[in-house]
């Protein structure tokens, strides 16, 4: 069951900004939904291999180019851009 | 006085040679204008799916032969979640806990001789991410290389220091690009490095604190900064300090390295399996047959070399040192020089010319017909070898042709027995307390005779011939 | 006029005839459903984006030269609504949320190329629950959709404009997505068919992704005929969707119609679970469901008990596997390169940019799963819950696969309510999440569902009766349905809005 130290942590993770009135309502339908989980503990999955994928079958692709997007096409979405670049305002430190 | 030992692991990311991307089927192209080379897989746009490229695998799994792994026939993509601007899908897609090729190794050359095997860890699949580039007040994003197809090769934490570990890049980097799995184009960013590097006490079994080393873009660097990192390491633990787990950068101006970030929270990235990918299975015969399409590989190539043409296995190993540096002694020796002959202008003239660009003979300017050339033109004795060294610093800087040079010069050899008898018989005349000195028993004046002729000949004589006069002329001593 | 009016209003069969013999013009269709398309928005609010007329008429226009030059398809001069989480090139594609409030798709997903290919007529994009989660469009950020048989209740979700557009007959068609019931559900609230094909069948590229292991494409029509036509033009192999089985469609209209002609149902099997007929289930729903299976028994078919014991933890599964799988999906909404970026961020870290852009983008429903699938995710957490609900999940499918031995389709409602009220669930996620307790294992196995109507309660509002199938048997799903309404045309009556039309009166 999540606290509420694990609710900031995961908008954390998840990069979602929760305001400080979103944090109970969010705290308490987590609760709600975590409860109706629970029953999942009974099941017996020992051995069970789980399933990830819907299909089996690795479809591949042969090595032939497809033509880009056209530049203007991809930026045209975009909130900023610069001379054919994305544009972000210079932010403070990150991951890589 | 404590000795430290220390641990380094290399981590290599090798850009594979297919023509598009690894999930999206758009071409790979270097140095194209920002954001041409995207399509909506690689920008992740909604809606947009990964499909795997069938060449990328085969690459892969030619890298994974070629390294002595074993290939999964079942492995699996796998979702790291993290955010970056550079990375377009907020995850990249790799492989996690069933990567393509486990367990193999490659063979080093030691400094002191012999050779030392290196573990490899595993080897993976992923896409690379794009670039962003920092201003002062903002970033730019560009995507041509999100998607690209790379091949991410662990080693084991087997390596002792900064030359066993240069020695490994370099190995590795031919052996990648000899089985045209990679273009290993450092300054193009197609083979990049980072280097994972703990000390501990000689004798210790647990492993010191690690630092990863970053953004290191030549073997050199490579070096230098494990160099530096190593000494940091021990001046903390010997001034009684601790390590600090962290990522570290090269900076190649001050020759230091310096702390990019710390590794505080080790990252959640979540993997998980990619839905949109089914596992990978390779079909019965595959791996065989890529085994049996495997271009040759620097140690079958130096066997070769060995076999046929009857090299040192020193000069083998030194001429199959790279891809480029075989073909080029190969392309002489097809040209119809000798094999040692042109092995040894290699290894020594031509690699010394090219010291500055890291013996990278692709930036010679002369070529192998031309090498080729001045070496058979000793081989037929028109110029001796002393006289051939002058014509190929000339032939270096000028691009004139040998023939051109020696002709220009007057340099062809003098192997006319007339003239040499001549001058023999001038120095024989003109020193002749020497001459009964020598056949007193004072071999040593030999040379001296040599010399004298050879100035009379204005370095042209030819030496062998010289000698027969001499000797026949001198007689033996007593 | 009224003659297009009432064709507009026909079943399939007799729409394409029409048609096809020329009798009545792409255009003239188009225009009438245009015409309705904006005369119902304000009180329907079935699409977020209306064709432009010049966008529209000119594809009906095409549709119509085709037409003349002899050629016929399924699908050829029919006006479909596509569901705004299908993106279609040129035209703004929103999933319902503020985060891609502005975006213009750049390509084409392959059911769009291939609907345009086959000459249907995008009349506009259908609304939806913002990121296609909900299970009553109530979460879209266009403001909710009502349904046609009730204003003052949801039409169902998340695709409940494609469902209330069919359902106010201002299209003849629409394509849904369905995930957890997506397709069925709305289907079933708004009284029209809706067929989630088998897991693979339809190609998932140029479809905004929710739950990637779940999601399908499917058709929604007033009748099984025309869901199998529409089926036909968007089914097959896709090479940009490795997920995509390589199987070539089968001719979908043929077979149904052939199903629908049969004598007798001598011969099929027909699966009751009693898990979905406990507690919860209305008693008008449960009637009318008893009613559908007499009908088909009386058909020749034969009745079976059987059981899919795992039904109990499809709720808790299906909630994990797609909230981990959206969360992951989902992170590509950064505004960065597309999407919302927030006016309020001057200066500070990527992460807090990141967290603006987001935090403002979704809504709550939305990052709530986020939010959960993280979890489910994260470190310390994966084994006990994501790789746990995958494993039952395992368990689930094994549950149909025994099923499938003992009967050929399984009959149950969709739905264990007919449609609630706007606002009676959206304070309790779990009540919301309930309403789809019969559809989601379907998706977790991978499974092809249809829903049809099977009559109507106390208060007017439809009853969705759910059939289900072995994997790649659409066929059977459309022919029983096609058979079940020839039997009885009644179930194909109109909403009053639809109705309205036929009268030409303004709804």
């Amino acid at each position: 069951m999540p606290t509420s130290e694990d609710v900031i942590r995961i908008a954390r993770l998840a990069r979602l900004r929760l305001d400080p009135d979103e944090l109970n309502p969010m705290q308490e339908k987590f609760n709600r939904i975590f409860e109706a989980f629970a029953s999942l503990n009974e099941v017996d999955t020992h051995g069970i291999e789980p399933v990830f994928h819907a299909t089996e079958a690795m479809a591949l692709r042969a090595d032939v180019p497809e033509a880009p997007l056209a530049r203007e096409d991809l930026l045209a979405n975009a909130p900023d851009s610069f001379e054919g670049s994305f544009r972000i305002p210079r932010v403070v430190g990150g991951e890589e | 006085m404590k000795i430290y030992e220390p641990v380094i692991g290399l981590e290599v990311h090798a850009q594979l040679l297919s023509k598009t991307k690894a999930f999206c089927p758009v071409a790979t192209e270097f140095g194209a204008e920002p954001n041409t080379r995207v399509g909506p897989v690689s920008a992740g746009l909604p809606g947009s799916l990964p499909v795997l490229n069938e060449e990328a695998v085969e690459l892969a799994v030619r890298a994974g032969l070629a390294l002595n792994c074993r290939i999964a026939e079942r492995s699996v993509f796998s979702r790291k979640n993290y955010f970056y601007p550079d990375l377009p899908k907020g995850y990249q897609i790799s492989q996690f806990d069933e990567p393509l090729c486990l367990g193999g190794h490659l063979d080093i050359p030691l400094a002191e001789g012999g050779t030392k095997r290196v573990g490899i860890t595993r080897i993976h699949m992923e896409e690379d991410a794009g670039k962003s580039t920092h201003f002062a007040s903002t970033t730019l994003v560009n995507l041509n290389r999100a998607g690209t197809p790379l091949a991410e090769i662990v080693s084991e934490p087997d390596l002792r220091g900064p030359f066993e570990a240069s020695a490994y890049l370099r190995k590795l980097h031919a052996i990648l690009v000899y089985a045209d799995v990679c273009d290993g184009n450092l300054e193009e960013g197609n083979f990049r490095c980072d280097v994972n590097i703990s000390i501990r006490p000689l004798g210790q079994k647990a492993f010191g604190t690690r630092c990863e080393l970053k953004n290191l873009n030549s073997f050199r660097f490579v070096e230098k900064a494990i160099e530096y990192e190593i000494a940091r390491q021990i001046a903390i633990v010997e001034a009684g300090g601790k390590v600090a787990q962290e990522t570290r950068g090269w900076d190649a101006a001050a020759g230091k390295t310096f702390s990019m970030r710390s590794k505080e929270e080790a990252h959640d990235y979540r993997y998980f399996p990619d839905p949109d990918l089914p596992p990978l299975v390779l079909e019965a015969g595959y791996v065989e047959r890529v085994k049996g399409e495997m271009p040759e590989l620097p140690e079958d190539k130096k066997r070769r070399f060995v076999e046929s043409y009857g090299l040192s296995a020193y000069d083998a190993e030194s001429l199959t040192a790279t891809k480029s540096l075989s073909e080029y002694f190969e392309a002489c020796v097809r040209e119809g020089a000798t094999a040692k002959v042109a092995a040894n202008w290699i290894l020594s003239e031509l690699l010394r010319e090219l010291k500055d660009v890291e013996g990278d003979v692709t930036k010679s300017p002369l070529r192998p017909a031309a090498l080729a050339a001045l070496v058979k033109l000793i081989d037929v004795g028109t110029i001796s070898g002393k006289i051939a060294k002058t014509v190929f610093d000339e032939m270096y800087r000028t691009g004139k042709s040998a023939a051109e040079i020696v002709e220009a010069k007057g340099l062809v050899q003098i192997s006319d027995t007339a003239p040499i008898e001549a001058w023999v018989d001038e120095v024989l005349a003109a020193f002749p307390n020497e001459v009964e000195s020598y056949r007193g028993g004072k071999e040593k004046l030999y040379g001296f005779f040599v010399g004298e002729t050879m100035k009379r000949s204005k370095g042209k004589a030819n030496p062998g011939l010289v000698n027969e006069v001499l000797r026949r002329k001198l007689g033996s001593t007593a | 006029m009224s003659r297009i009016s009432d064709l507009l209003n026909a079943d399939f069969e007799t729409l394409r005839g029409a048609l096809d013999r020329r009798e009545i013009s792409a255009v003239e269709l188009a225009k009438e459903s245009l015409r309705r398309a904006r005369a119902t928005n304000a009180s329907l609010n079935a699409f977020v984006t209306v064709a432009e007329d010049s966008d529209a008429l000119g594809q009906a226009d095409a549709a119509d030269v085709r037409l003349d030059a002899g050629e016929r398809n399924a699908v050829l001069g029919l006006p479909v609504a596509v569901k705004d989480l299908i993106l279609t090139k040129g035209h703004r594609t929103t999933a319902a949320s503020r985060m891609l409030e502005k975006f213009t798709a750049p390509y084409d997903a392959t059911v769009a190329s291939r609907l345009k290919r086959d000459g249907a007529v995008i009349v506009g994009k259908a609304n939806l629950d913002e990121f296609a989660m909900g299970s009553s469009n109530e979460t879209s950020f266009f403001g909710p959709c009502r349904n046609p048989w009730d204003l003052d209740r949801v039409p169902g979700g998340s695709s409940g404009g494609s469902a209330a557009a069919v359902a106010a007959r201002v299209s003849p068609f629409s394509l849904g997505t369905d995930t957890g019931g997506s397709i069925r559900q709305p289907a079933g609230f708004c009284g029209i068919t809706g067929l989630k094909p088998t897991y693979g069948r339809v190609s998932r590229y140029g479809v905004v992704a929710f739950a990637s292991s779940l999601d399908q494409v499917g058709p929604m029509c007033a009748d099984a005929l025309g869901c199998a036509a529409l089926l036909e033009s968007i089914a097959g192999p896709c090479a940009h969707d490795a997920t995509s089985s390589k199987r070539e469609a089968p001719k979908f209209l043929e077979e149904t119609r052939r199903f629908r002609d049969r004598e007798t149902l001598l011969g099929l099997r027909i699966g009751v679970p009693k898990e979905y007929f406990g507690e919860g289930l209305e008693p008008d729903v449960r009637a009318a469901i008893g009613n559908s299976l007499a009908a088909l028994e009386s058909s020749g078919a034969s009745i079976v008990e059987i059981e899919l014991p795992q039904t109990r933890y499809a709720l808790p599964v299906y909630y994990l596997v797609c909230t981990a799988e959206a969360s992951a999906n989902l992170a590509r909404y950064d505004g960065i390169h597309f999407g919302h970026r927030s006016e309020k961020f001057s200066e500070g870290t990527l992460e807090e940019l990141y967290a603006m852009n987001r935090g403002e983008g979704f809504g709550d429903e939305v990052k709530r799963r986020i939010l959960l699938g993280t979890y489910a995710l994260s470190s310390g957490y994966y084994d006990a819950y994501y790789r746990k609900a995958s494993q039952v999940r395992a368990l689930i499918r094994r549950d149909f696969e025994r099923a499938f031995e003992r009967c050929d389709v399984i009959a149950g409602p969709t739905s264990p309510t007919t449609a609630f009220r706007l606002g009676e669930k959206s304070d309790d996620p779990v009540s919301m999440y309930l309403s789809d307790v019969y559809t989601l294992s379907l998706n977790l196995a991978g499974l092809p569902g249809l829903s049809l109507n099977a009559g109507f309660d106390a208060k007017g509002l439809p009853i969705g009766l759910q059939l289900m199938s072995r994997w790649w048997e659409e066929s059977t799903l459309l022919g029983t349905a096609a058979f079940l309404q020839k039997r009885d045309p009644s179930t194909l009556r109109l909403s009053p809005v639809a109705a309205a039309f036929a009268a030409g009166v303004q709804p």
